[in-house]
């Protein structure tokens, strides 16, 4: 990945329009030659105008996220949706995010937990994306998928790239798909992670006191 | 775009051969057309191609354009062996003749060696090399370069008989990766290099190899089947892999061995009977069939045999109660002496034939003392049933039941010897045999009965057909340790045993060599490995830079690769590609060269290597270890739709429009 390096962190490939709804999955790194990526991707017009990409720290990356979150809120009047991989402190970075989020300007994804049966509990979330051996197949296989049918539009080079080097390997037992030798798969897997979002988010419209609910604000007593 | 007299002059005056080695006036292909009136930047160039598109021919070509017409021009070819070198200027040299004969005069060559070319009348130099012995010094000036890398890789490690590299010299015999005999053609020092050391199953030995040693393995796939063996880098291997093990396929072509007659000896031949016994075959001697008996005597021999000094007497001692001598017993005219001897060493049976011819004729086969060995030629020539004999009697001689307390109570034969090669060459015999790896360990240091003893080598047996034979049983562990791939059989095939560790090292001293079989592999204590091109250039970057300081401004450079996975040149590359190198990137996809017949069938041939050696793209041609996990055809849309950003950020800017 060529680029990674090069004091160009963001690449910008059409003009942000009014009322576009941006997603935005976040690959965190662990720091040394790995890169925190962010693809910034219009549900709106299906296609991927922004891409971050800087070798730093995630603790590093959350004040440059944020900044180009509210940007995006403020060129296009409606807030954003972001997700940071939960792995390499990212949930704490979340966590960070949504502390620095004091204009309410952009939302945090939420995840579903997956395979929870019992209707008897509350449904849990957890903020962010995680990848694991259950999750990645499906997010992979979902890209996938978009991919080989065209479904979103890429502009960016290196991405395009990257998928290209993104190989099957057998293992032992099984094949899995991985960065090729001696390459990355962080703009990948952060395309991935941004592909999840655009498929279980919509924009969130501005807060009133009619959205919310009643029990919240009305007791017996009536408004308190 | 290069000078437009480049093409003319070579269309007119050269004559090249095609693929069926006829002489033909040498015309440009359209890729090389396009290249050269389209493509093709006037001093540097880097080429990244599909295998056989003729770029070597046409560069070549344009430099022996101005090693004929340029005075005091300096052409330089580096190719990656000295074989490939040489070839490369027999090309120059036909187009030489070529110009000449259709000219009609003789271009004054001063010198005309393998290796350079000086034109007298323009005083210019055609040099041809390879990396480690082209000298680029910058007192020299050179007017065109060209680096010819990536069509072959080369051998590192050492051979199966256990020499060090270091000791190995050119010549030496060395096993192929197909289990074919080869010779090292060239060695050379590649100096001090990070190591990484790697052990398999099945051996407690390892070997030393760079971290970019390229080592022939397979993975294990479904229902424990291997997949197709591909080419790994030590640092990418790991304990999931299978090191492949290449073993000899006899050809099994000596039916028959003569135990010669001797002066003044008594000839064995000499009784009717055995004359009789053979086919017809009449001889100055003992004509014996190389059939499970011979080879019992020979494998009886090199486990418990000795030979006097004199060359009289052949006698065999074991244990007082073995009868194994009983199964060679009628295949000489002779008997032998049996008797019971006690000594230090407790009693021993002794069984000694008086035969002068018979002892020569073992000495002859297998040596005596310190020389018994097994010749090479029995696993290449000799039928399969001699060396089952000989393994066998090897077996019955040194072999013995072994309880292996650490894994319970199984049993295990374990055949020990201080001879390593006997000990390499039965492995590869039990290979050969039965499509197995046995086990051996090498011990230092070893001693018994609180005596140290000699080093000593040590075979273990295991699987279900020696219990039933020999009531040693199975261990368990070990049934998955070395496995063949679906498509490899006992016929065709090589095993492959896993990887045990991978460990680093501390920096040692390097070598490289070359070996003369195409598949530029070898075999080595643990597994059949190759070097890697990057391997092979001790020092790409440093060599190519300290090169290109060396070629004048207006002088052409082009550097010429098919690409082999990730190496220096994908980082080159990729500088090129974002105009960070003066070197203008040039590419051209398979199927602009190729029928899309041709491409189909070296894609059942090649498989997953296929999108490496004939790429569609450069992207291609740096994958090295398997498919695109996304749909390809879907993937080139996208990069044909790939636009440049409109505007690219600094850390602080965000005034997206």
């Amino acid at each position: 990945m060529g680029n990674t390096t090069s004091p160009e962190i963001i690449r910008q490939y059409r003009k942000i329009e009014k009322g576009e709804f941006f997603v935005v999955g976040v690959d965190t790194a662990a720091g040394g030659i790995d890169s925190c990526v962010a693809q910034f991707m219009s549900k709106t017009n299906t296609d991927i105008p922004l891409v971050y990409c800087e070798q730093i720290t995630a603790t590093e990356m959350t004040p440059k996220i944020k900044s180009m979150l509210e940007k995006i809120h403020d060129m296009t009047g409606v807030r954003p949706c972001v997700a940071f991989e939960r792995n390499n402190g990212g949930v704490f970075e979340m966590e960070r995010l949504g502390r620095l989020n004091r204009d309410d300007k952009f939302f945090l994804y939420e995840m579903f937990n997956y395979g929870n049966k019992d209707s008897s509990q509350d449904e849990t979330y957890k903020i962010g994306w995680e990848t694991n051996s259950a999750t990645r197949p499906k997010m992979l296989s979902d890209l996938k998928e978009a991919i080989d049918h065209q479904l979103i539009k890429i502009y960016d080079r290196p991405t395009i790239e990257e998928l290209f080097s993104f190989v099957v390997v057998q293992m032992k037992t099984r094949w899995k798909a991985t960065a090729d030798v001696g390459k990355h798969d962080d703009l990948v897997m952060a395309l991935a992670i941004t592909y999840q979002l655009f498929i279980t988010q919509e924009p969130l419209g501005d807060i009133s006191i009619s959205d919310l609910p009643e029990e919240n604000y009305f007791d017996n007593k009536g408004f308190y | 775009m290069i000078k437009p007299g480049y093409k003319k002059f070579i269309e007119d005056y050269f004559d090249i051969t095609n693929k069926k080695n006829e002489l033909v006036p040498f015309k440009l292909n359209d890729i090389q057309d396009r290249f050269i009136t389209h493509d093709a930047d006037d001093h540097r160039n880097v080429i990244l191609k599909a295998r056989q598109q003729g770029f070597s021919s046409l560069i070549l070509a344009m430099f022996t354009v101005d090693f004929l017409l340029k005075d005091f021009s300096h052409s330089v070819i580096v190719a990656d062996t000295r074989e490939n070198a040489e070839g490369l200027l027999e090309r120059v040299k036909l187009y030489i003749e070529s110009y000449e004969a259709k000219k009609k005069f003789k271009i004054n060559l001063k010198y005309n060696t393998r290796n350079e070319l000086y034109n007298g009348d323009t005083r210019s130099k055609y040099t041809v090399g390879t990396a480690q012995n082209v000298q680029f010094g910058r007192s020299k000036t050179i007017t065109n370069l060209h680096f010819c890398v990536g069509e072959n890789t080369k051998i590192i490690s050492t051979n199966g008989i256990t020499r060090k590299i270091k000791d190995i010299n050119i010549g030496d015999e060395v096993i192929s990766e197909s289990g074919k005999k080869t010779i090292v053609t060239n060695k050379w020092d590649t100096g001090k290099k990070q190591i990484k050391r790697i052990r398999l199953w099945l051996s407690n030995e390892t070997i030393d190899v760079s971290p970019d040693h390229k080592i022939r393995v397979a993975s294990v796939g479904y229902n424990n089947k291997l997949s197709d063996p591909i080419w790994k880098r030590a640092k990418d291997l790991t304990a999931n892999d299978f090191v492949m093990w290449a073993y000899p396929k006899t050809g099994a072509y000596v039916k028959h061995l003569v135990v010669k007659n001797q002066f003044s000896a008594v000839h064995l031949a000499n009784k009717k009977e055995y004359k009789k016994k053979i086919d017809n075959l009449s001889s100055s001697g003992l004509v014996l069939k190389t059939d499970y008996k011979l080879g019992y005597f020979i494998g009886y021999y090199l486990a418990e045999g000795n030979i006097t000094k004199n060359l009289n007497r052949v006698s065999f001692a074991c244990h007082k109660d073995e009868i194994f001598y009983k199964i060679f017993d009628d295949l000489f005219p002779i008997s032998p002496t049996v008797e019971i001897r006690s000594g230090k060493s407790g009693t021993r049976k002794v069984i000694t034939y008086n035969s002068r011819e018979m002892a020569v004729f073992v000495d002859q086969l297998v040596g005596r003392v310190e020389n018994k060995h097994i010749p090479d030629k029995f696993l290449y020539e000799y039928p399969k049933e001699f060396l089952q004999g000989m393994y066998d009697a090897w077996k019955d001689g040194d072999g013995s039941k072994f309880d292996y307390k650490s894994i319970g109570k199984q049993k295990l034969i374990s055949i020990t010897t201080v001879k390593e090669s006997i000990a390499r060459q039965m492995r590869q015999v039990y290979c050969l045999l039965n499509h197995k790896v046995l086990a051996l360990d090498f011990k230092e240091n070893r001693s018994r009965y609180g005596k140290k003893t000699q080093d000593v080598f040590i075979l273990r047996e295991h699987g279900s057909s020696e219990k039933k034979k020999n009531g040693a049983k199975s261990y368990s562990g070990m049934k998955y340790r070395y496995l063949t791939t679906r498509k490899m059989t006992p016929k065709n095939g090589c095993l492959f045993v896993q990887v045990k560790s991978i460990d680093d090292v501390k920096k040692q001293q390097t070598y490289e060599i070359e070996v003369a079989d195409k598949s530029h592999a070898f075999l080595t204590v643990c597994g059949v490995v190759s070097n890697s091109e990057a391997a092979f250039f001790p020092d790409m970057s440093k060599l190519l830079s300290s090169a290109l300081q060396a070629v004048t401004e207006d002088g052409m450079a082009i550097i010429e690769t098919t690409a082999n996975g990730y190496n220096f040149f994908r980082d080159f590359w990729i500088d090129c590609k974002e105009g960070k190198s003066n070197f203008k990137p040039v590419f051209y996809g398979a199927s602009q060269f190729y029928s899309e017949d041709f491409l189909a069938a070296k894609k059942m041939e090649l498989k997953r290597e296929y999108q490496q050696e004939y790429p569609e793209n450069w992207m291609e041609a740096f994958l090295a270890s398997g498919d695109t996990y996304f749909k390809k055809e879907a993937l080139e849309v996208y990069l044909t739709n790939a636009i440049d950003p409109i505007k690219t950020f600094k850390y602080g800017q965000y005034n997206f429009a």
